[in-house]
Order: structure tokens, then sequence, then C-alpha cells
């Protein structure tokens, strides 16, 4: 596997940490809290903000890479990451 | 066509005019993402609003939602196969149908037809905007203007980045949210048959609503499944993006609206539900991401549909025209009487989908080739406007009469016909 690969897998690992984080956040942590509580309008607010940039990252990932700007690579099946 | 060597294309191009080259294809998740930011549109919430108003229980609305969503999910594996097949868009395919002019009548109506749908995406985006942040609603559309460009501009390309983000967040956060909110409604108390509750008088009813709403989608599958690899992708992305968005999704959603609404509404409208259950900043954002995965497939499509009609221009291009056209819409303030239009006009459509099932699963086994038209040199085939015509006349009666599934009327009457009068080419090669 080449080293941009691998920079790549790192960078969906980080991603999807931040889901599990986000959705810990936001959507676990309400559970504790009741509607329209100060408390469920933080955890909400903070849960998606990780959660959306993490799903960014994890699935999002074609963004890192500088061919899929040029419109000369995007993930796909046998081409999942882009070659060195 | 030199799809497979062509590399330097840019980061704008959409192969709306060569098909898709294996080294473009997506995973089959990655054509589920973009079909279930189609199905969004907030559709899931208003439905569970509609649900949760209703005065049928629970297992039969489950049951319209299987039921309803197995109809559909046969269109558009086998329509979405199509595409796999032929890696270019609907507006291509219909030359096999209607002939290469032909099928210019074919995408200006859709244009038409489509225009009014993509305007209110933006419409609705501006409104929300306004709702939840203040800001002038005559700024509001720009704003809204600029989101739905930013993601329609590369057609798959930035459209698959948004729904990477915002899929995700509906399947895991939204979902969390409407399990919650199912714990903090006092079901006993709170009963069936509100005001916003859909009616529906017998079970198929409920199931025809099911199928009438989203028929029409199925013959603009092509334009995403050019981007899968193989037939058995399709099915797995179709399949979990008809059964997690349609029924997991709308299901579930009948919690926010149980929690957000009473007597006192008359509407099961997705930007109060949600703005009552998670509050302005929350809420807001999560319309706005429900209308704006929906409105971006809109332009896409249509722009596809222009490239057909003069292909000399690029498809970004016809993005940006349309997008421009749906503001002058807006603010002509014509929007609504546009809508009453289109709504007339949507009963033409399910007619597609049955004569594209004929054209490449029937036909074929009975001694029709698929390129009949290009062998014979058709270039308007007035052959395949018969069964549309005829097709549509079918839908509005049944839905006029009260029949169930004038859709699947119309497109098992476009199927039938459409197979006869083709058999006039039969071994005419």
């Amino acid at each position: 596997m080449g080293k941009r690969a691998q920079t790549l897998k790192k960078i969906r690992m980080f991603g999807l940490v931040l889901m599990l984080l986000g959705a810990f956040l936001g959507g676990l942590l309400i559970y504790m809290t009741e509607p329209g509580t100060a408390e469920f309008a933080v955890y909400t607010s903070f849960g998606t903000l990780v959660f959306c940039v993490g799903a960014l990252m994890t699935f999002g990932y074609e963004v890192f890479v500088r061919e899929f700007w040029k419109g000369t690579w995007v993930p796909g099946p046998g081409h999942e990451y882009p070659e060195d | 066509m030199s799809g497979e060597s062509s590399k330097e294309k840019g980061f704008l191009y959409d192969w709306e005019l060569e098909r898709v080259p294996e080294g473009m294809t997506r995973p089959w998740w990655n054509l589920a993402y973009i079909e279930m930011g189609l199905f969004a549109s907030g559709f899931g919430i208003m439905m569970g609003g509609l649900f949760a108003g209703s005065n049928w229980p629970w297992y039969s609305i489950l049951s319209w939602l299987i039921i309803g969503n197995l109809i559909l999910l046969m269109f558009y594996v086998l329509i979405g196969s199509i595409g796999v097949k032929e890696r270019v868009p609907t507006s291509y395919i219909a030359e096999k149908l209607f002939g290469p002019y032909g099928a210019k009548v074919f995408n200006a109506v859709l244009l038409i037809g489509v225009l009014a749908w993509a305007a209110l995406g933006v419409h609705q985006i501006a409104l929300a905007i306004t709702t939840f942040t203040g800001v002038d609603p005559s700024i509001t559309p720009i704003i809204a203007l600029i989101f739905v460009l930013l993601s329609s501009i590369a057609g798959y390309k930035t459209i698959a980045v948004l729904s990477e983000m915002a899929i995700p967040f509906f399947y895991v956060l939204v979902l969390l949210w409407a399990i919650y909110f199912g714990f903090k409604v006092n079901w006993n108390a709170w009963g069936l048959n509100q005001p916003w509750g859909g009616y529906w008088p017998t079970f198929w009813s409920g199931v025809t609503y099911v199928v009438g709403l989203n028929i029409m989608a199925s013959f603009l599958c092509p334009n995403w499944s050019r981007y899968a690899k193989s037939t058995k992708d399709v099915v797995k992305a179709s399949t979990t993006a008809l059964f997690t968005g349609m029924i997991v999704l709308s299901f579930l959603m009948s919690t926010f609206a149980a929690y957000a609404l009473t007597p006192q509404d008359t509407f099961a409208d997705p930007s109060i539900i949600l703005a009552r259950c998670l509050g302005p900043l929350v809420g807001g954002f999560g319309v706005v991401l429900l209308i704006w995965t929906t409105a971006d497939n809109d332009f896409w499509y249509l722009s596809l549909s222009a490239v057909q009609l003069y292909p000399r221009i690029p498809r970004w291009i016809y993005n940006i025209a349309l997008l421009v056209g749906s503001l002058a819409i807006i603010y002509a303030g014509v929007l609504y009487r546009y809508i009453e239009f289109a709504s007339l006009l949507a009963v033409i459509w399910s007619a597609i989908p049955g004569m594209l099932i004929s054209h490449y699963y029937v036909l074929p086994r009975m001694g029709v080739d698929v390129d009949v038209l290009k062998h014979r040199n058709i270039k308007f085939n007035v052959i395949a406007f018969i069964p549309w015509v005829v097709a549509a006349v079918t839908a509005y009666y049944m839905s006029q009469g009260g029949l169930p599934f004038p859709e699947l009327g119309a497109a098992a009457t476009s199927l039938v016909l459409y197979t006869l009068l083709m058999l006039v080419y039969k071994g005419r090669r």
C-alpha cells in the first residue's frame, strides 16, 4: 500500500473516531437531559458538528486528494485510494 | 466516444457526453447515499407526521411502507440496471426509445415539468434559512442558490461529497433523536386521528400513496446508476436506500411529529417539527440539509437533460443557468402557479418506467434489438409517443376515479402498448 493511501486511511480512522464521539455527545448524552434545556442544545449542537466533520473525513476522504479536484480520480471499487 | 481513455476532463465534467469509464465507478454504499439523499427532502419527516396523525394502527402503516417499497424496488433495480449497462444518463437512454430528435421532446418536457420542483427546493431552503436565522427573505434565495450550486456544480462528485456528510447524520444522529423523542411522547394519552394526519380510507389507498410519490423517480435512476460497477451494486444500493430511508426513517419520524405537533397544527411541516424538537440551530441545520440533498439532485438531472438538447455547452453551465432561472421564478412570484402546472404534468411520468422496462427486458426477448432505432436510422420514433399519451390518460382517469395504483396502471399500460407497437421493428434490421 502506498504512502498516500496510508495517510488517507489514517484520516478516515480519525473521522470514524469523531463520528463515534459525535454520536456519543449528540445522540446518547441527550438521554440525560430534557428537550429544550441548555444542556440539550449544547449536546446536540456539538454532537452534530463533531459528527458531520467525522463523516466527511470517513466517507468524503476524496476531498483530501489532489487528483479528485483535477477530475482524474474518484474513490471506487478497485481504486479506493490514489496511487503514489 | 473515447470514454475509457479520457482522463483529463476536469473536475466539473460529469461524463455527460460519454460512457462513465471503469476508473470512475463508485462503491455501492456511495450510490446508496446518492439515492438516500434524493429520498430525504423532508419526505420522511412529513410522512412521519401524516402517519402519526392518521387513524391507522402502526402495523398497517408499516405494511404500506413495506409493500409499497417492494413495488418501488422492482422498478429501481430494473431501471437502475439499465444505467449500469449503458453507462449514460437517462436523457441519452431516451434516445433508444424516442430517437435522437424524439428524445429532445422528452427532455424538453422533463425540463419544463421538473424545474418547478427544483425551484421549490431552492425556495424551501431559503424559507428555512429565513425562519431559523431571521435573514431578510429577499436575500435568502441567493444564499440557497449558492448552497445548491456548490453541491451540484460537478454533478455526481459534489453531490456525493454533500451526501457523504449528510446521510450518516440522518441515519445515526437523527435516528437516535427519533428514538429519544419516542420515549418522551405519552403514547397512551396521545391518540390518533390528529388534524395534520393524512387520510387514507382503505389499506390499499395507503400503499398507493407510498408508491405514487416515488415511482416517477425510478426512470431517473440511470443518472446515478451509470456510476455503478455492476448490477449487483445497484441492487445493494437501492435495497439499502429504500428500506432504510423510506421505511425506517419515515416510520421513526412519527416520534418527532407526535412530540412536536399539537391539535392546533394543521400541517406536518418538517421545519416546525424539527425546530420544536431540536431548537432553531440544529433543527434549522437538519431541515436545510434535508431539502438541499434533494434539490441538488433535481438540478443535476435537469442539467443532464439540457445537455441532450444542445450538447455543445458543458453541463455545469446549464446547471448555473437553471439555478438562475429558478431564482427568477422565485423573485417573479410565480413559483406556486408553476407548481400547480407541474403537478398536473406529473401524471405523464409514470408511463416512462414501463416503456424502459419493455425496451430493455421484453422487446429483446421478442426479437427487437435495443438499438433498433439507431440501426434503422430513425431520428424521431412516433410509435413511442402513442403509449406515453395513452398511459398518461389512463393514470389520469384512474386517479380521478379513486382507483388504487394509477401510476402502476400507467406503467403497465405503456409497457404492453409499447411492446406491441414496437414489434413492427421485429426482424427488420
